[in-house]
């Protein structure tokens, strides 16, 4: 009788570490991890912030050097960078990211540095002009930010063909009108603009489930 | 009995390790990006995977290196991947007066490498690790018209 029940605690324990990774317990049952770009590039800091559509916790990720980042909630192996566990769900995205403050901007002395200015469009910080959304579902996903950046203006010969060309497909965005008129204007020097950027570029995003990758 | 048990602790560690907690991609990729011979100093290397997914990236490195990794992960799933190149020089001016967002650099590399539909670069990332190598020109290759 002993023998049979050693034997099941091995097979058990085994299981626990083939299956591993702890299945997170079911109101947190998600773990969000992905990556930031702007306009194609990597984002080197900054924070992106899940607010539930309906009632719940924000859940926060910071954005690494590497442009990645893992959502928390306080919930989950709070001692691990990736161990924080969200609720699956319906979220709306905001994102702030800043550049480096002005040196000596603090309003009070010892007092936080005033941020430096938003190095994505201005839609991103607020729940309410943001048009991103995600469903987080159950286990391991990735959620990739592809943001659109800073508009060019029209006096910025250099950049504005870039902005063109990559803003061409993005729909059209309350709050920048002006902007957006501006670099599709530019844009009409077709030698210099970057043919066909896929729509995806603009600010869509992606999602998979990681469980099963190679396959 | 012991025995037993240890060989399934053994088995179990062995299944955990080959199909990874954490370790979930099969495929690395490293290598130089380049502009006429010269290391690029920044910018972002992104990776595509022809069969859909989430994209991979890389950030470049001040000598031109780069290395993949798929959100907080190492590495990718090997497949075919088309390959984009994106790098602004940082802006001269990085405070903004008004608080505005800012616009990107100039850019560094060609802007045709932006977009997978025109970069021509498309890779066979397999199994293990892969060293590629960007070779960017600043004139658009032979018989390929950018625009």
């Amino acid at each position: 009788m002993g023998h049979i029940i050693i034997n099941y605690m091995c097979a058990a324990m085994a299981l626990v570490v083939v299956i591993g990774c702890g299945e997170p317990v079911q109101e947190y049952g998600a773990v969000v991890t992905g990556t930031v770009t702007i306009d194609g590039e990597l984002a080197t800091s900054g924070t992106v912030t899940f607010h539930p559509v309906k009632a719940g916790n924000l859940a926060i990720g910071r954005i690494h050097p590497d442009g990645s980042y893992s959502l928390r909630t306080g919930q989950g192996d709070l001692r691990s960078v990736d161990g924080g566990t969200v609720a699956p769900g319906e979220y709306i995205v905001t994102v702030s990211i800043t550049g480096p403050p002005e040196p000596g901007s603090q309003i009070a002395e010892g007092g936080p540095p005033i941020p430096g200015p938003l190095l994505v469009a201005a839609k991103y910080a607020r729940k309410e002009t943001s048009d991103l959304t995600h469903t987080v579902h159950a286990g391991n996903q990735l959620i990739i930010l592809e943001l659109a950046g800073a508009e060019a203006t029209p006096s910025e010969e250099g950049s504005s063909e870039i902005a063109a060309g990559e803003q061409t497909s993005a729909p059209a965005d309350a709050g920048s009108g002006t902007d957006r008129g501006a670099a599709e204007a530019g844009q009409s020097t077709p030698a210099e603009t970057a043919p066909a950027v896929e729509p995806a570029a603009g600010e869509s995003a992606v999602e998979q489930n990681l469980e099963n990758p190679a396959k | 009995m012991k025995d037993r048990c240890f060989r399934w602790g053994a088995f179990s560690l062995l299944m955990a390790l080959a199909g990874g907690c954490g370790g979930v991609y099969d495929a690395t990729v490293s290598g130089l990006v380049t502009l006429d011979g010269t290391p690029v100093p920044r910018g972002t290397v992104t990776f595509h995977a022809t069969s859909g997914g989430p994209a991979a990236y890389a950030p470049i490195q001040e000598n031109g290196s780069y290395t993949v990794r798929t959100g907080r992960e190492g590495g990718l799933p090997a497949g075919e991947y088309e390959v984009t190149v994106t790098a602004n020089e940082v802006p001269a001016d990085l405070q903004s007066k008004d608080g505005r967002p800012l616009p990107p650099g100039k850019s560094i590399t060609p802007i045709w490498y932006r977009s997978k539909d025109t970069s021509g670069l498309k890779f066979n990332v397999e199994r293990g690790r892969n060293e590629i190598n960007l070779e960017l020109t600043s004139q658009p290759p032979a018989g390929r018209n950018p625009r």
